[in-house]
């Protein structure tokens, strides 16, 4: 029995609408909702498995996953025990989860001067 | 103790990088049943929070609360949360015992005084002087009345420091009492439950550590993110009762089905907590899902309100007793009414004079 | 006193107080009709008619097709109300339970939605029997204080049990107090008040049934 999976999938279909032409698309917590039993693998099968799946290291193992619809991606939190923590669907075209954040993209530049500089400083000093 | 490193330098300097902090803010928006639209407001908010310092006492109670807290290994974002804030005094759970601990918790008290979150779990007996539950030679009462004093806001964690729980059920012996019974001049949350949801726990203490105020709360004092909704409305079984759908025994076939427990007595219709959507033991299940109703934890005074495998609609005493009575006092007062009504019946028939034609011509005889 | 005290001394002693009026009410009314007695009717009675009585019990549930037609508004709300009390009553699955646990016996239970409906349509004919008692002249003119109280005593229950189901206005756990309470309020007065045409109603149908019966009139 199901009950709760088509409404969902229906506020996906709008989100992706709004994602199509205005850019910006949304989320689906389903961390928390009272799903019924049947409900997430009807939902998993309606997504279906998508072209793109990539693991975060953080915190525990954090799976983001593209669904066959392009656009939804299927993103499960888990901690270091592996339990789920959060998880969401999200309509967007890329997760912001995945994207570098500027002041790592800043600290790395800083540190790859470093190391070049320690380098350098190196193969004079020899 | 607490000090004056930021949350967000807390946590890398433990090695978390930013996309991991970003993890734990959307779980901790999760966590305080908040959109995902807020994680970037609680991403900054956290960023600059100052650890705040907690006082936990732990009075009339069976340490359920802080197992329940506990239970969850790290490194989880519990246990997270509990790394952010600067637990000054817990006595089950910190490393000193004795005079240091009490001396901890007077060192905090002082210097944070007016500042620290005071955490109560556990019922105050107040029978007596107070005297059936002391530390430290200092009754729970006094000792309550004096963390009270410097404290920001009180979070009663469990049923017993909420409502009086268990030890306030009949005929409650010891005089226990909740917090706010006590306590009047203090922003109170009540985190009730038998035990709470942990992540209830920790969810109250990240949106005081996020905001630094303490959420919405309902006529009972409890947030209303958690207690918002009765279990039987979050229910995944709801739509059997819907349907009339109804499990008569713990073993027939309606139970195997999973069909609705409202006949075995949950008390889910009148009981408000998160048990239906967090679920206990990392989201695993609860109590409804396992195949027993619910006990109304989270609500006063569940321990004397009737049995726990009654339908809530059915009355908590027996009525034939009454109906017995009362049928045979009507009986009684009903035969009273009769003999009355056929002696005044048979009054009136003795009374009555029969009129002859004779009678009738009388008068018009006399005026002639 | 908290919601759940409310609730729990409704379902306790607030039950058992109503009940016991309601009972001893009941007794002493019947007792006080049926002690009356009435006048031994000396005539011979017409051929055929030894079921009179109880037939009218049944038929005079049958709308009369001269009366239906005068009073179509009576009738219609009438009968949308008394069913819909009775489904509510009887099929709704917590008071399904409250007779098992009460009286021993029990059935299926309707739908909620089914039940939500009807119970809904049944407030509704209570509001317009209401206003058509203030609005028409000749029922308000023969309205008394016992037809405003009997109206308020059935609107209660139903009223607050929509409310209950639906979470309504106040918190469930209150609401639902106020619904088993409301419901122990018309017990107590059902003996009291018009109401007690729940039973009464039998008796007169077969009382007139029989007399007519009696004389040979047609039925």
């Amino acid at each position: 029995m199901s009950t709760n999976a088509p409404p969902l999938l229906h506020e996906i279909a709008t989100l992706l609408d709004r994602l199509a032409r205005t850019g910006e698309g949304g989320n689906v917590q389903l961390y928390g909702l009272p799903l019924q039993p049947g409900d997430y693998e009807a939902l998993q099968e309606a997504l279906g498995e998508g072209e793109i799946s990539a693991e975060l290291q953080a915190l525990g193992p954090t799976q983001i996953r593209e669904t066959a619809l392009y656009g939804v991606w299927w993103i499960t939190h888990r901690n270091g025990e592996q339990e789920v923590v959060d998880e969401s669907i999200e309509v967007t075209r890329c997760p912001a989860i995945l994207q570098t954040p500027a002041e790592d993209v800043a600290e790395a530049a800083l540190a790859l001067r470093k190391r070049l500089s320690v380098a350098t400083k190196g193969e004079h000093d020899g | 103790m607490a000090d004056e490193h930021s949350l967000g330098e807390l946590l890398r300097e433990q090695g978390i990088s930013r996309r991991g902090f970003l993890k734990f803010c959307g779980a901790m928006a999760s966590l305080m049943a908040l959109p995902s639209s807020m994680v970037p407001a609680i991403a900054a908010a956290l960023e600059k929070a100052q650890r705040p310092s907690v006082i936990w006492l732990s009075f009339q109670e069976c340490t359920g609360c802080t197992e329940s807290l506990t239970r969850s290994h790290s490194p989880t974002l519990e246990s997270l949360i509990l790394n952010a804030i600067s637990l000054d005094y817990h006595h089950t759970l910190q490393a000193a015992s004795g005079e240091a601990a009490e001396a901890a918790r007077e060192a905090a008290m002082k210097q944070f005084f007016g500042k620290y979150l005071l955490v109560v779990d556990g019922s105050i007996p107040t029978k007596d002087g107070g005297v059936y539950s002391t530390i430290a030679g200092i009754s729970n009462l006094d000792m309550l009345h004096e963390a009270a004093k410097g404290a920001a806001a009180i979070v009663a964690v469990g049923t017993c420091a909420a409502f009086g729980g268990l030890p306030h059920a009949s005929p409650n012996p010891t005089g226990a009492v909740a917090v706010s019974d006590i306590i009047k001049d203090k922003p109170i949350i009540n985190v009730s439950g038998c035990p709470p949801i942990p992540v209830v726990i920790t969810g109250v203490l990240a949106h005081y550590l996020t905001f630094g105020t303490i959420p919405e709360l309902d006529d009972l004092g409890r947030p209303k993110s958690f207690y918002g909704e009765s279990i039987h409305d979050r229910c995944y079984r709801r739509p059997f009762y819907d349907q009339g759908k109804f499990a008569k025994t713990f073993d027939d076939e309606g139970a195997r089905n999973g069909w609705c427990l409202f006949e075995l007595g949950c008390k889910g219709p009148t009981t408000f907590n998160a048990c239906a959507t967090t679920k206990w033991n990392q989201g695993t299940s609860f109590p409804i899902e396992s195949g027993h109703g619910c006990l109304g934890c989270s609500e006063p005074d569940f321990w004397d309100a009737g049995s726990f495998y009654q339908a809530l609609s059915t009355p908590i005493t027996p009525v034939g007793r009454a109906a017995a009575v009362a049928a045979a006092a009507g009986i009684v007062g009903g035969a009273a009414i009769a003999m009355h009504n056929r002696h005044t019946k048979a009054a009136a028939k003795t009374a009555h004079q029969t009129v002859t034609i004779d009678d009738l011509e009388k008068p018009s005889g006399e005026a002639k | 006193m908290s919601d759940m005290a409310l609730l729990l001394w409704a379902r306790g002693p607030g039950l058992q107080i109503a009940l016991t009026v309601f009972i001893i009410g009941m007794l002493l009314k019947l007792f006080e009709i049926f002690s009356l007695g009435r006048k031994k009717d000396l005539s011979t009675p017409r051929p055929g008619k030894a079921w009179s009585g109880w037939k009218t019990i049944f038929s005079r549930s049958l709308p009369d097709r001269t009366l239906l037609k005068r009073t179509f508004p009576t009738y219609l709300m009438g009968y949308t109300f008394h069913i819909g009390f009775f489904i509510a009553l009887l099929f709704f699955a917590p008071h399904i339970e409250l007779f098992r646990k009460t009286v021993g016996l029990g059935w299926p239970a309707l739908p909620t939605t089914l039940v939500d409906g009807v119970t809904l349509l049944s407030i509704v004919a209570l509001l317009l029997m209401l206003g058509y008692r203030l609005y028409h002249p000749v029922k308000r003119f023969l309205s008394t204080f016992d037809d405003y109280a009997s109206w308020a005593l059935t609107m209660a229950p139903l009223l607050s049990g929509y409310l209950a189901v639906h979470h309504l206005l106040l918190p469930y756990t209150l609401m639902l107090a106020i619904h088993i309470l409301s419901v122990e309020l018309l017990l107590v007065f059902m003996p009291f008040t018009k109401l007690f045409h729940t039973v009464s109603l039998f008796i007169s149908r077969w009382y007139n049934g029989d007399a007519l019966g009696h004389k040979g009139a047609r039925l």
